[in-house]
């Protein structure tokens, strides 16, 4: 209790700013009419906490606070995420449309983008973090696996940068392509699913559209639940490679699997699902406000200029090439 | 020599449940930003008393027993 103390007593600043950022992010968000990407809250606040944190400069009497939050946050964001996910939706028949695009997308995202990760002196867990961030879910893989690849915080950061650009400009990019390549509804959730990292039906694009909202729904859900064996793999190779238990805790993994079954197959569990939903983003939103509060921008691009650019030029075309190779596929799939 | 003090961060690190806020109540205590220390990182006896008084008293030990 005394240590407990001792921690809140130096950490309370950091904290308390946090809690506001995270706050105004989903201010912002509730009140906006669009409600769509660009006032995500994940992304508004991760944004907010950049600024701040350059504005603030080195204040080390914050930094416990903000180190706090990601490290309390992340977990506990984690575990609650875990009732959000749909397992019960998860079979052979619903995944076989899916499975061959999926997997063509996160092939061709790791060949772009992780790839030539070594040559710009990124490590490892940064490549990684960059596939999941931009071939997965965003800002959302990257709360997801950071701990389990007990990543850097400037890795974290990259890759939600990376993730934002990519995000903003195929949502610039998106209706000219389709207008290239006109697509039904059903084909058009599937393609922006595959190749934007957010939900893409809450984008003016797709809004309105059932049948595509429905589609990127249960693929939003098939890659929700890729994660958490992902999790699970890398801390299997943590352990294998260094011969010792990883810091990330397996109780972590475990309970997101447990919950996240609990809430899919327990219909009084599952029917109280969505109470969930609010706090779980807010949790998550603070936890990337944390990230965005301990990275320091200008750090990451004076050292990292060079993989910034030439990052910047490769998401892009990964995101078009994976645009085009799904709608080739999903064209073979689905004639007419 | 090189190292001592990214010794002593590793081992404050190890022993924490809470790893990147006990580092940060090191920038806190040592006044600089420790995640600037490198293996390179040249030893220096001050600036190494200064790290292990601040890593005792995040981590809550009487005695120091890490050999650097």
């Amino acid at each position: 209790m005394r240590r407990f103390i001792e921690l809140f007593a130096v950490a309370w600043p950091g904290l308390l700013l946090a809690l506001v950022l995270a706050s105004l992010a989903n201010f912002v968000h509730l009140s906006s009419q669009l409600a769509n990407f660009f006032v995500d809250p994940l992304y508004l606040a991760f944004l907010l906490g950049l600024c701040v944190r350059l504005i603030l400069g080195d204040k080390f009497i914050f930094w416990p606070g903000f180190a706090l939050t990601q490290d309390l946050f992340i977990p506990i964001g984690i575990i609650l995420y875990a009732t959000q996910v749909h397992w019960e939706n998860l079979s052979m028949s619903t995944l076989q449309p899916f499975l061959i695009p999926l997997v063509l997308a996160l092939i061709l995202y790791h060949l772009i983008l992780v790839t030539p990760a070594k040559r710009l002196k990124i490590k490892k867990e940064g490549g990684i973090l960059i596939w999941a961030s931009c071939g997965l879910l965003g800002p959302l893989a990257v709360v997801l696996l950071a701990p389990a690849l007990e990543a850097a915080d400037e890795d974290i950061a990259f890759s939600l940068i990376l993730a934002f650009f990519v995000t903003t400009v195929m949502l610039i990019f998106s209706p000219i392509l389709m207008a290239l390549h006109p697509v039904d509804p059903l084909i058009l959730g599937t393609l922006s699913t595959l190749s934007l990292p957010m939900l893409s039906p809450l984008n003016p694009i797709t809004q309105g559209m059932p049948s595509a909202i429905a589609t990127a729904g249960l693929l939003f859900g098939i890659k929700v639940a890729l994660l958490a064996p992902l999790a699970l793999g890398i801390y299997l190779g943590h352990r294998i490679r260094k011969g010792r238990s990883s810091r990330f805790p397996l109780f972590l993994i475990v309970l997101f699997f447990a919950i996240g079954f609990l809430f899919s197959f327990v219909p009084t569990l599952a029917f109280a699902r969505e109470n969930y939903e609010p706090i779980t983003k807010f949790i998550l939103t603070l936890a990337l406000t944390g990230v965005g509060l301990s990275t320091n921008l200008r750090t990451i691009l004076f050292e990292r200029t060079k993989a910034i650019s030439i990052y910047l030029i490769l998401a892009l075309v990964a995101s078009v090439s994976v645009y085009l190779v799904g709608l080739w596929t999903l064209r073979i799939l689905q004639p007419g | 020599m090189a190292g001592h003090l990214k010794k002593i961060l590793d081992f404050v690190a190890t022993e924490s449940i809470l790893k990147k806020t006990s580092l940060a109540r090191m920038s806190l205590l040592v006044g600089e930003d420790v995640s600037r220390v490198t293996e390179d990182t040249p030893d220096d006896p001050t600036r190494e008393e200064k790290y292990i008084r601040a890593a005792q008293q995040i981590l809550g030990l009487e005695v120091w027993n890490l050999t650097l």
